[in-house]
């Protein structure tokens, strides 16, 4: 009893996942069938086929848009109970197969702008703690109020032109390998090639990597530094630094006390900030030749691929929900305040 | 040292009160903007939609930002592509923050009532949470995918991307007024619910959503050119900077960086405007508001 009160924060977090992506699903199933326009004569106006009640059935029962509403649902439940969305209208392939051959190269992304956004974040947060210089803490100041304006392919296009076209450093944006098939073991594109010692396309991705990494980390270091700014300037005011240095202790491990301190406001971000680095990372996708979901969605709608859409759509917010649930768990784990029922105090 | 920057930053704190021309100048970068989109077809000197001249003509006197792939004018394409993005940013963020305030209203007013109405408002805030998680490109992609695209498409997809941050911001800010004691004097004077509702919660619970509105604005402009540039969003000649970019970024692997990097430079820029607008005006609104209610005698200022 005392272990499922020392630990119910995180199991019941963790039991409602299930319950959470099944009513997101069920919500977007009304959601795509509620909004006006039809696939089905949209389909078959962009194919140039007349619009005759057979070829609308035949279409409909492609799409799974046959029979009432609540029969589609069923269905709908059905099938997700044993993660089948369909097939897709393009391959024949099933959607889940489709989205989740290419979800790792895009999370690959992701992990990456990430990581490097994080690492430029504690860079600057030191030079803007450590020198007092006015105008070095001011231009700091200034780059972290670009959160969340500047669009990331912008950025990238910017550093196109220059590393690329002008300066020629960098190769040119056209997939991760000049030449060759990436190996696929874990759909990982760096980890894959890793495993399988083909050290030469590990090597040419790294390098292919450089630009839109590099986009990604002027483009979301911002978001982290507002946050993080913010909870140095806080922490450094707080009684607990006084005390550390009236107390005498090094002059590095008040740093290191300040920094851990103010992370987790960052830490916080991540989850909200989700959404918007996989919108980044579709068009950073797009614009490098990388694939990915975003290549997946653009080729749905281009041929009205409704299953497609459908799976697409409901994968990858569970995909979000997964990665936002992680990030809750962290949250929590590094600051017990945070957990329910605790947070009844104070707050 | 660390103390020494203890006191600067309580010192910083401390701010001079903008006057009435600093005021003046937070706005200038989004009435530029605007003056921008309203005299476009003034102020750009051919067709946007249609091919000039010979095509991959370098910047000029006669085409200033040169021509792009078949000979359109880049300069006119893009002084028009701004009409396109101000025109859908106004729409959707009045849409968007109007719709969000009644939706929020109704929410937090209804939500902890019992039978079908309280029912109704918490089945909306649960459907609300959820969309919340949706990134707002994959929703689009979505939408424009079964409704096909066109501008009543993509302003359906960018305002149910962006009506959840008002509707959030208003319900909470209904659950602090519903408190007031305003109300209950209403409601024991006899006052119908759904008067009161609308003559003392909404103008009590407007502040929140209305300094939302500019970031409305200016992630409008984000989202429409994001899902232009991968190919899902206007379709073909209309002059939209996503598409702009994108269908010049071929030509800039050439050398040829004027159809993409003109366009990419006025995404950058008006995304700044608004944001510097934004930021500056909780602090200019009620100079701005002060002299305003000098002209016109007895106006309320519902914002400050």
């Amino acid at each position: 009893m005392n272990w499922w009160r020392g630990n119910r924060w995180w199991l019941v977090r963790i039991l409602r996942l299930p319950l959470d992506v099944f009513v997101f699903a069920t919500i977007a199933f009304f959601l795509i069938r509620l909004l006006p326009g039809d696939p089905v004569v949209v389909s078959l106006a962009s194919r140039n086929e007349p619009v005759t009640p057979e070829s609308v059935a035949a279409l409909e029962a492609q799409m799974g848009l046959d029979g009432s509403i609540w029969s589609q649902l069923l269905r709908f439940w059905g099938g997700m109970f044993q993660g089948d969305f369909g097939a897709s209208l393009v391959s024949g392939a099933p959607v889940t197969q489709e989205v989740f051959s290419r979800l790792p190269s895009t999370v690959e992304l992701i992990l990456l702008g990430l990581g490097a956004a994080f690492v430029a974040t504690i860079v600057l947060g030191f030079l803007y703690t450590r020198f007092s210089n006015r105008a070095l803490r001011k231009s700091i100041q200034v780059y972290s109020s670009f959160a969340t304006t500047v669009p990331v392919f912008v950025i990238a296009v910017f550093a196109l032109l220059l590393l690329y076209v002008k300066l020629g450093w960098l190769p040119a944006p056209l997939g991760r390998v000049s030449s060759g098939v990436l190996p696929v073991v874990t759909g990982f594109p760096l980890l894959d090639e890793a495993i399988t010692g083909n050290w030469r396309m590990l090597g040419e991705t790294l390098v292919r990597y450089i630009m839109p990494v590099l986009a990604m980390m002027l483009a979301y270091t911002p978001n982290l530094l507002t946050q993080y700014l913010g909870g140095l300037d806080r922490e450094i005011a707080q009684t607990t630094t006084r005390f550390q240095v009236a107390s005498g202790a090094k002059r590095g491990w008040i740093f290191f006390s300040v920094f851990r301190r103010s992370l987790s406001s960052v830490v916080v971000v991540f989850g909200l900030f989700f959404g918007s680095l996989i919108g980044g990372a579709v068009t950073i996708e797009n614009l490098f030749g990388f694939g990915g979901i975003g290549q997946l969605g653009v080729r749905s709608v281009e041929s009205i691929d409704f299953p497609t859409l459908q799976g697409f759509l409901i994968i990858v917010v569970a995909f979000c929900l997964i990665a936002m649930l992680v990030v809750d768990l962290v949250n929590m784990w590094l600051d017990p305040r945070r957990r329910p029922g605790v947070a009844a105090e104070g707050n | 040292m660390t103390n020494t920057q203890v006191l600067r930053a309580a010192a910083s704190r401390k701010r001079r009160k903008p006057g009435l021309v600093r005021a003046v100048l937070a706005l200038v970068p989004v009435l530029v903007l605007v003056t921008v989109a309203v005299f476009a077809p003034a102020i750009a000197p051919f067709d946007p939609e249609r091919s000039v001249d010979a095509a991959r003509l370098a910047p000029s006197v006669s085409h200033w930002f040169g021509t792009d792939a078949v000979g359109m004018d880049v300069f006119s394409r893009t002084v028009y592509g701004t009409r396109i993005a101000v025109r859908f940013a106004i729409v959707v963020a009045l849409i968007a923050t109007i719709g969000g305030i009644l939706i929020g209203v109704f929410i937090g007013l209804s939500e902890s009532s019992r039978g079908p109405l309280g029912l109704l408002g918490r089945l909306l805030n649960q459907i609300s949470n959820y969309i919340i998680a949706v990134p707002d490109i994959i929703l689009g992609i979505v939408i424009v995918g079964i409704m096909g695209a066109s501008d009543l498409t993509l302003t359906i997809a960018i305002t149910l991307c962006l009506i959840q941050a008002p509707i959030k911001l208003t319900r909470v800010e209904v659950l602090r007024v519903r408190g007031e004691s305003y109300l209950e004097a209403a409601e024991m004077a006899g006052e119908p619910a759904l008067r009161s509702a609308l003559v003392h919660v909404v103008p009590n619970s407007l502040g929140p959503a209305m300094r939302n509105l500019p970031l409305i604005f200016g992630n409008c402009v984000i989202i429409l050119a994001s899902l232009g540039f991968i190919g899902v969003g206007l379709p073909m000649p209309t002059p939209e900077w996503g598409y702009m970019i994108s269908s010049g970024v071929s030509a800039l692997m050439l050398g040829q960086w004027w159809p993409a990097v003109f366009p990419a430079i006025f995404v950058l820029l008006s995304v700044l405007a608004v944001a510097f607008t934004a930021r500056a005006l909780p602090k200019t609104w009620p100079v701005l508001a002060d002299r305003f209610s000098k002209i016109i005698p007895n106006r309320r200022n519902s914002l400050a």
